[in-house]
């Protein structure tokens, strides 16, 4: 079924309809929010917001063909709220950049990232790959993961700065590529 | 530019970043460009790694968004059926039924209204920063709306505030910064304020050792215990006076960081320079060692220097020391003519200090190598040449023509270690 088929369901009430929305869209809006909110359940929680948001939305939303950018907006709205609402929370420090990056508009959104990414992490050997996992998927801290292998904290966090540049080089590189 | 980036990006990720470091990382941020771009990249990065090593293939999401709705439609019911019920209600019989229910309705909507107005009234811990005194004008800016300032109100983080006269901003742990007429500042957290220029002087609290209180400007970053001093930012960078405690100065462009004590002064240039400025020490000591009569009578009188000719002729006190670099404040008081000069290098270059007879005037004089300035009541004088040579170390010399007489008090200098005027 189309999506703007899809759309009109969801908008007479088809929960299964907008449940096909939420497949449809639910990986680009994760690459989305992941762009501003590092932690995984964090993105998991922004995007079903998003989505129970638009969901509410839908019977003041006509027009079927603009559903993904509609959605994009919802979903830029929640992150720029989640990264509010944690302002008081976070250490001053970090609140402070937090700030900046609220105020910045979002220059990096693009489709092919997360495709280019998963690319490049196959090409990586798998104990630096298990390093970035128990990272940023986990969310160990640098901390328990330097004890664990044996190393100071600012080894890891300098080798895990030099495999997030490597990325983006490959990164780069691949949608460079696909784009010419 | 990366290069310097790079341990900041990853000191934000791994948590660790410092108060100097969250500074660059945010003014980087804010001024776009190439930098900013290589920062959102490596911070979405972090995101897009959790994503891209999650395994769920989003069936987290759906399962959760389907519950949700399956909650919404469940709440949407519930109301749909207390209105169906009410409305199967005969007239008579609902006469009689809805005073209850109008009653829970008013008590919801007065609790509700209680929590919307508390939480507009103080939206995070920073609400409790407020306005405690103003000597005059002041605006503050809530995105982009500026509204006058007045005592009493309460200011939240992002607000932009702005003196025009003194102007002082409690935070909620007792800690007190008045900020200058013509001072701008932003308040970034509760116990955290971003100076953009002018002058505050500053009462912090005790602070926990793990979360200092912290003052940024566009060159440095102060992170605080509890303590006072003075911070100004101007063209010239940024100066920070400490009269107690111990702060943490750091400039943000190099990084380079210092520990102050009481007494201690420094100064940040826009280049990140950081030099520290000896403590302010009284000009004249005793018996106005280190001075020399040239002209005229000159005496020490609790505190104050007193100089005249008492022939008629001309009055000069001169240094024997030779400064190329000083900063100095006094105020003078001229009698019998019409201005005085004080006089740097030997009399290589000059100020003519202008008073109404018998007023007192406040003098400040700063040199730093080439850089030479003097103002007097905050109103810049001009340079002029003495002898006109290119600058070179000297001693500092006051000057007052035939007839009259020249008063000196509260005269304090501040120069680089070892020397004296």
């Amino acid at each position: 079924m189309e999506e703007a088929e899809l759309v009109r369901q969801a908008r007479s009430g088809d929960r299964d309809a907008f449940g096909g929305l939420v497949r449809l869209h639910q990986a680009r809006l994760r690459g989305l929010a992941a762009l501003s909110i590092a932690g995984r359940e964090d993105v998991h929680d922004v995007v079903q917001e998003s989505f129970v948001d638009a969901w509410r939305g839908l019977p003041g939303f006509y027009d079927e063909g603009e559903f993904g950018p509609w959605l994009r907006t919802i979903c830029r709205n929640r992150v720029r709220k989640f990264l509010r609402d944690r302002l008081p929370r976070r250490r001053r420090e970090l609140a402070l950049v937090d700030e900046a990056l609220i105020a910045a508009p979002d220059p990096l959104e693009d489709d092919r990232r997360l495709p280019a990414l998963r690319a490049c992490l196959e090409r990586l050997p798998a104990t630096q790959r298990q390093l970035l996992t128990q990272r940023y998927h986990d969310d160990q801290p640098v901390q328990d993961i330097a004890a664990a292998l044996g190393r100071s904290p600012n080894a890891v966090s300098m080798l895990l700065l030099r495999l997030r540049t490597a990325l983006l080089a490959c990164m780069a590189e691949r949608i460079d590529g696909s784009g010419a | 530019m990366s290069a310097e980036l790079e341990p900041l990006i990853a000191a934000y990720l791994d948590g660790t970043l410092d108060a100097a470091g969250a500074q660059i990382l945010a003014e980087t941020i804010r001024g776009g460009g190439t930098s900013a771009r290589l920062i959102r990249e490596h911070l979405a990065l972090a995101g897009e790694l959790a994503q891209a090593c999650d395994s769920s293939d989003g069936a987290t999401v759906e399962r959760a968004v389907a519950e949700r709705m399956r909650a919404d439609g469940s709440a949407t019911a519930f109301v749909a059926a207390v209105g169906r019920g009410l409305g199967r209600r005969s007239p008579r019989r609902r006469a009689r039924r809805t005073w209850p229910v109008a009653l829970a309705a008013a008590a919801v909507i007065a609790v509700a209204l209680t929590a919307w107005w508390q939480l507009a009234a103080s939206p995070d811990p920073v609400g409790a920063c407020r306005i405690v005194a103003m000597a005059g004008g002041g605006a503050v800016d809530r995105n982009g709306l500026a509204i006058p300032a007045h005592d009493g109100q309460v200011l939240v983080v992002g607000d932009h505030i702005t003196a025009t006269a003194s102007l002082t901003v409690s935070f909620p742990d007792g800690s007190r910064i008045a900020l200058a007429d013509g001072g701008v500042a932003r308040v970034v957290g509760p116990q955290a304020l971003r100076l953009e220029r002018g002058r505050l002087d500053a009462e912090i609290a005790p602070q926990q050792a793990e979360m200092p209180f912290a003052i940024t400007t566009p060159e440095a970053a102060v992170t605080v215990l509890g303590t006072a001093f003075t911070v100004v930012a101007d063209a010239s960078g940024t100066r920070v006076d400490l009269y107690r405690g111990v702060v943490q100065l750091a400039g943000v462009a190099s990084r380079a960081g210092i520990t102050l004590h009481a007494g201690d002064s420094a100064r940040v240039t826009a280049d990140g320079t950081l030099a520290t400025i000896p403590a302010w020490r009284p000009l004249f000591p005793a018996q106005l060692a280190g001075w020399q009569q040239q002209h005229g009578h000159w005496e020490l009188i609790g505190g104050s220097v007193r100089g005249s000719d008492p022939a008629g002729g001309k009055a000069r006190l001169l240094g024997e020391q030779d400064l190329l670099d000083l900063e100095l404040v006094c105020r003078l008081r001229i009698a019998g003519v019409e201005s005085a000069e004080l006089q740097v290098g030997d009399y290589n270059w000059f100020f003519t200090i202008p008073t109404t007879p018998g007023r007192w005037v406040e003098v400040r004089l700063q040199q730093h190598g080439e850089t030479l300035s003097c103002t007097a009541d905050g109103l810049v004088l001009p340079r002029e040449a003495g002898d006109g040579a290119a600058m070179r170390p000297g001693p500092l010399g006051f000057y007052v023509a035939p007839h009259g007489s020249l008063e000196i008090t509260d005269a304090q200098i501040a120069t680089p270690a070892g020397t004296t005027p």
